[in-house]
């Protein structure tokens, strides 16, 4: 008896819980993970390659938020865990899911043409959107977010070289404003929550 | 108030869990645990007399484990502990009344209070049919099951490594006999025309050339072992590797030249993020439902050679 109720219950939560709107609590400073951009950035234009080989600016997905991250499609481990998690984050935003652009940048334009980066994203969302470039000119733009990348491949010998790289995410607002980053193995979930908070009044995230 | 919203949260995670499963017809009867005790420490579960479950975290979603029948006689420990080492003062019976399907158990409440329980979520397919399925695709393939294997003094779980494609295998094998030059070699095919090579381009299409291997490694000696490497018959380059992410969100990879220690009665985790077998320069894409041969070499002397299964990439 007691189990069923307890189940009735569980399933109550588990409806309204994952309602599009959900009933998670207005986010508090201090969520583990969640560092809010106070006062938010506002990032300056910059232009990459797209994955159609043409100049893609950040200008372009004005309007959207977008979530961003670096990496290299030869990165074994950390960036297929933290393009799965878009995926789910994805997925979890629901109905907003198309007011969010995901982004990858890589920072190994050396092998990451516009054809593999294509071919990598797919592999996750064929919505995901991927830009490359000089190692230079990547380095201007994960400098917009505090961020670094250092190629380990100090005579340019190797081909299959690694990368170290910022692995934390960063979230843009509807007026390009950084607004947060997110650390790179934050729950998909607290993720999602609070990109829907953002998502749904962006003049709140000023004042957090 | 906060570990009520905790719960929220843990419970819409479970949900968003549970809808994701693929699950297909089968005759087996399979369960799986979720710990959502919170303060609770990592456990073990045994089900009808032997341990199924180990080491789980709180929050963590074990794998589905086959059961034999119905009637399960559940007992929780802590983790490493005995059946006599319970959480509860009797083995908690649950009755899937079912002869096949996937089932959810889940730890719930707080051991200190004593509202701890285990319960039995609804049958993981019929979630789907009331309406929570939330695009879930009933032909998915099944997701294999991850391998085990002991040697000696060395026992391996949940190993697995990561595709780099999106297509299942048949559907690989699928592709290259829709093509209209069906009875030719692949290799051929590839070669003789663009048309026919688009069939072939769709598979390498999808491919990354660089992958990882994950597991738990026991060591279940008196003595520190260490795992010394690692081969693979998919690429010539297999490493032990470590990712750490520095304080200012920087990942950084290491070779671990000189292996990985693993304690005596202990053990170790290679997972994302963390420790991992690094296979670069791959011979061909790994596709869900395939499996690798990998082989390990351990300072102890011992050698385990074993098959692991390849999952999706988006996991």
């Amino acid at each position: 008896m007691l189990r069923r109720i307890w189940l009735t219950v569980l399933f109550a939560v588990l409806l309204t819980g994952c309602s599009s709107t959900p009933a998670v609590p207005t986010a508090t400073p201090g969520i583990p993970g969640v560092k809010p951009v106070s006062p938010p950035v506002q990032v300056e234009n910059f232009t990459l390659t797209g994955m159609n080989g043409s100049p893609a600016h950040l200008k372009d997905f004005e309007g959207k938020n977008v979530l961003m991250v670096f990496g290299y499609t030869h990165c074994p481990d950390i960036c297929p865990v933290t393009l799965a998690r878009f995926k789910q984050i994805k997925q979890l935003l629901g109905a907003d899911a198309d007011k969010v652009q995901f982004i990858f940048v890589s920072v190994d334009g050396n092998r990451d043409t516009p054809e593999r980066l294509t071919e990598y994203l797919g592999l996750f969302d064929k919505d995901f959107f991927g830009l490359t470039g000089s190692e230079d000119e990547a380095r201007a733009v994960i400098t917009l977010f505090d961020g670094v990348f250092t190629i380990k491949d100090a005579e340019g010998l190797r081909k299959d070289y690694l990368v170290e790289h910022t692995a934390s995410s960063f979230l843009m607002d509807a007026e390009g404003r950084w607004v947060r980053t997110y650390e790179y193995n934050t729950d998909p979930n607290i993720v999602a929550t609070d990109m829907l908070k953002v998502i749904s009044s962006p003049s709140a995230t000023s004042s957090s | 108030m906060r570990s009520r919203l905790m719960l929220l949260v843990v419970v819409c995670f479970v949900g968003m869990a549970l809808a994701f499963s693929s699950v297909v017809a089968d005759d087996g009867l399979y369960v799986r645990v979720a710990h959502l005790s919170p303060m609770s420490p990592q456990v073990d579960v045994f089900v009808n007399g032997s341990k199924v479950f180990e080491a789980l975290d709180y929050r963590a979603v074990s794998e589905y484990v086959s059961v034999p029948a119905a009637a399960l006689q559940v007992v929780v420990v802590p983790a490493g502990g005995e059946i006599a080492d319970s959480v509860t003062e009797a083995p908690l019976d649950i009755d899937l009344a079912a002869e096949h399907g996937f089932f959810t158990l889940a730890a719930i409440g707080i051991l200190e209070d004593g509202t701890f329980d285990i319960i039995l979520l609804p049958q993981d397919g019929a979630m789907m049919d009331m309406g929570m399925g939330m695009g879930m695709d009933m032909n998915a393939p099944m997701m294999p099951e991850k391998a085990s294997i002991t040697v000696d003094t060395i026992s391996i779980s949940g190993a697995y490594a990561r595709a780099t494609t999106d297509m299942p295998m048949g559907n690989m094998g699928g592709m290259a006999e829709a093509t209209p030059e069906g009875g030719m070699a692949m290799g051929g095919m590839a070669e003789a025309t663009p048309e026919g090579g688009m069939a072939m381009g769709g598979m390498s299409m999808n491919m990354n050339d660089v992958s990882a291997a994950y597991m738990h490694i026991e060591n279940t000696a008196d003595q520190p072992d260490v795992l010394l490497s690692a081969t693979t018959d998919v690429s010539d380059d297999a490493q032990i590797h470590q990712t750490t992410v520095d304080a200012s969100g920087v990942a950084k990879m290491e070779h671990m030249e000189g292996g990985i220690e693993i304690p005596a009665q202990g053990s170790i985790d290679l997972a994302p993020g963390g420790y991992h077998i690094m296979m670069m320069n791959l011979k061909r894409p790994l596709a869900m439902g395939e499996t690798i041969h990998l082989t390990l070499s351990f300072q102890s002397g011992v050698t385990i050679s074993f098959d692991v299964p390849v999952m999706p990439i988006g996991m």
